[in-house]
């Protein structure tokens, strides 16, 4: 992690994760008195993404550490929750939708670990099956490389019975991990896509090979794992390169260590064609056959999806097919042509991962 | 800010001196017709310099219509010396603003002019500028400053109104020749602002999509013919110029909507049935509108909704499975 400037919130001057992640990084830093402080550096920079990747704040999540993934109502969603521990990401895709996401985009570590632990035993003593992931706002693992944040929380995790922990990445910082005792409570994942993509529109992310290199090691450990091809891009001859990661994917992982497997095609806000357009100006990704969807999403036009689900599904099916197969935010038509059910069919799809989760992770 | 009145000498007023100047207006033939007829009803600004001499503030066209006409001394309101040059500014752009509409181009310069004052500060900008008969928010603002980077030929354009400020600036960013292969065409068939902002971006885009110049998709010779076409009026150019780039840059979704339009002359609905389909294909709700004005044609409407949901083509059409047509 290359921060070039460090701001510490003065109330987390004396937390041990602040003094752990100074001493990491072995770098000057300047103590604010609060987060609006660090924002106006912000206000007149031109190029905010690049510098926020660069930039790290300390501070306390003084909202909710647990929180409802952001569905809508037309799509289908998981009904996933999410670990808030962090903001942004040091990693350059894209098609992430941080970059327009957090105003401004600022690498944002809270530690406050207290209350974060408080968060999840209420959970845990909610006694719910719960699937709850930290890699919503950021990467789960890129953390690793100043606070072994992984660790408090698969041994947290490994304590109970009815939540699991997902860590979704694409890195391959995975070594506080294999020590561990995690008791099946944890799910590594790693987001997938085809060489080409990776190449084009995913900077500084490990190679696929390294990242299914690491997905081996963690299946040496025991972690159950799962794999999200999101975003899927529509490009001239996607569908063998897609088919190629596939075989990929399954001549290095049993189907059986496979908790689940989510596709999802590329979707943005509007307002995130200009940032990729600017930021990124060998990317054609934003140049598909979208269509503003219900959720005022750009989508690729439907029946392109499901034609594209449908070769995907395919792939997947001749070589696993009884590994759980998703979709993110997708509506009942497209589940129907192209899984040839609906999520309700099975009590909706969050009870169909949650009986996914309790197969592999024995929670309940 | 004061002023004194006075007369002075056309030759001691230095007109190559063009700090102040924010007019891009050369032609003076009505001016002098107008000061030969009734005189100089509005005498110039000036700021008095070294040596005697006279910068002009406000008045560039007005003293070289006099010059014009033979005037040795014209009547001129003098700022002293020691005025500000923020000063001079503001009453340069009063002095025009409060008698004639600015084009967008003298609001730029202006604008620019005005800006070294205020740094990056925008809102008081706009607030110093209304005060002054400038109407400019902080968005037109934006717009302004950037109109300096446009080539000359589109700033004309742009200042005629023959291309709208957005669009300048959009062309603005393209290679000069292309920009101006474009604003030919806008200038030719005067598309609505939409329309020629979706010929843009759909060009835009192919052109980075297929690694090709924009000026080829123009050329490109079923739009360089549909343009040049003496078959066609000026909306049905534009109307096959925009289905031709949407074709190009959305082939399947033009290739479904085609389908679907097809299939429903098949299903042949009369008028007082109109089917909407969801918009864009995405969601999965279609609704009928009928029209009818008493019960016998609602009776009417019936029987075909009756025979409509037996037709195999509705089927597809609300299935959207259309592969096989």
């Amino acid at each position: 992690m290359k921060i070039t400037d460090l701001y510490i919130d003065k109330e987390v001057l004396d937390y041990p994760a602040t003094n752990v992640i100074c001493d990491r990084l072995n770098t000057s830093f300047q103590v604010v008195n609060n987060a609006e402080d660090v924002y106006g550096i912000f206000a007149n920079v031109k190029t905010p993404v690049e510098k926020g990747k660069k930039t790290l704040f300390l501070t306390k999540n003084k909202g909710k550490f647990i929180r409802q993934c952001p569905g809508t109502d037309y799509y289908t969603c998981c009904n996933y929750m999410i670990l808030h521990f962090g903001i942004f990401c040091t990693m350059d895709c894209s098609y992430c939708i941080l970059q327009s996401y957090f105003h401004p985009p600022l690498l944002q570590f809270f530690v406050n670990h207290k209350d974060l632990e408080k968060s999840l035993d209420h959970l845990f003593l909610q006694k719910k099956l719960t699937r709850i992931g930290t890699g919503e706002y950021t990467d789960s693992l890129i953390w690793e490389e100043i606070y072994p944040f992984a660790e408090m929380l698969v041994s947290k995790f490994s304590r109970q019975s009815h939540a699991i922990l997902e860590l979704k990445t694409k890195t391959v910082n995975i070594e506080n991990l294999l020590s561990l005792r995690h008791n099946r409570k944890t799910v590594v994942s790693w987001s997938l896509n085809t060489e080409r993509v990776v190449k084009s529109e995913e900077r500084q992310t490990a190679s696929i090979k390294a990242r299914l290199t690491a997905a081996v090691k963690c299946q040496e450990m025991g972690y159950p794992l799962a794999f999200h091809f999101d975003p899927l891009i529509i490009y001239p001859g996607c569908e063998e390169d897609y088919k190629k990661i596939i075989k990929q994917l399954f001549a290095n992982i049993l189907p059986e260590n496979i908790v689940w497997i989510s596709l999802g095609s590329f979707r943005f806000m509007p307002a995130l064609k200009s940032i990729i357009e600017q930021r990124f100006d060998q990317s054609k990704i934003v140049y598909g056959e979208f269509i503003k969807g219900i959720d005022g999403k750009m989508r690729y036009f439907k029946p392109l999806r499901i034609n594209f689900y449908r070769q995907i599904v395919s792939y997947i099916r001749e070589i696993a097919p009884n590994v759980t197969v998703y979709f993110c935010m997708e509506d009942d038509e497209v589940w129907l042509k192209t899984l040839g059910f609906t999520p309700s069919e099975y009590g909706g799809l969050p009870m169909m991962l949650d009986k996914s989760a309790s197969r592999h992770c024995d929670v309940f | 800010m004061h002023f004194v009145s006075d007369t002075v000498k056309i030759n001691h007023i230095d007109s190559t001196d063009t700090t102040f100047k924010i007019t891009n207006e050369i032609s003076t033939d009505d001016l002098i017709k107008s000061i030969n007829h009734v005189g100089l009803i509005s005498p110039p600004i000036l700021k008095l310099k070294a040596n005697n001499r006279y910068i002009v503030v406000s008045g560039f066209r007005r003293i070289a219509a006099c010059h014009f006409l033979g005037w040795g001394h014209i009547d001129a309101r003098i700022v002293s010396v020691d005025e500000s040059d923020l000063n001079c500014f503001k009453l340069s752009i009063a002095d025009n603003a409060q008698n004639r509409q600015l084009n967008v181009i003298e609001q730029a310069v202006s604008i620019s002019k005005l800006s070294i004052f205020f740094s990056n500060d925008d809102v008081a900008l706009s607030q110093e500028s209304k005060k002054l008969g400038l109407n400019v928010n902080t968005g037109l603002i934006k717009k302004l400053k950037e109109i300096n980077t446009v080539h000359a030929e589109l700033k004309k354009k742009i200042a005629t109104g023959v291309i709208p400020l957005t669009i300048g600036l959009e062309l603005g960013e393209l290679e000069h020749g292309t920009a101006i292969v474009f604003s030919q065409i806008i200038e030719e068939l005067n598309p609505t602002l939409n329309h020629q902002k979706e010929i843009i971006r759909l060009s835009k885009e192919i052109s980075r999509l297929n690694n090709v110049p924009m000026s080829d998709i123009i050329n490109d010779c079923i739009i360089a013919d549909t343009i040049n076409d003496p078959e066609l009026d000026r909306n049905q150019k534009i109307k096959k110029i925009r289905r031709k780039l949407k074709q190009i840059r959305y082939p399947e979704i033009v290739r479904f909507e085609t389908k679907y339009f097809a299939l429903m002359q098949r299903i042949k609905l009369p008028e007082s049935i109109h089917l909407i389909p969801p918009v864009n294909f995405e969601g999965n709700t279609y609704s009928i509108n009928l029209v009818f004005q008493n019960l016998a044609q609602f009776k009417d409407i019936n029987k075909i909704l009756n025979k409509m949901q037996n037709h195999p083509d509705f089927a597809k059409i609300i299935e959207k499975e259309l592969e096989d047509n």
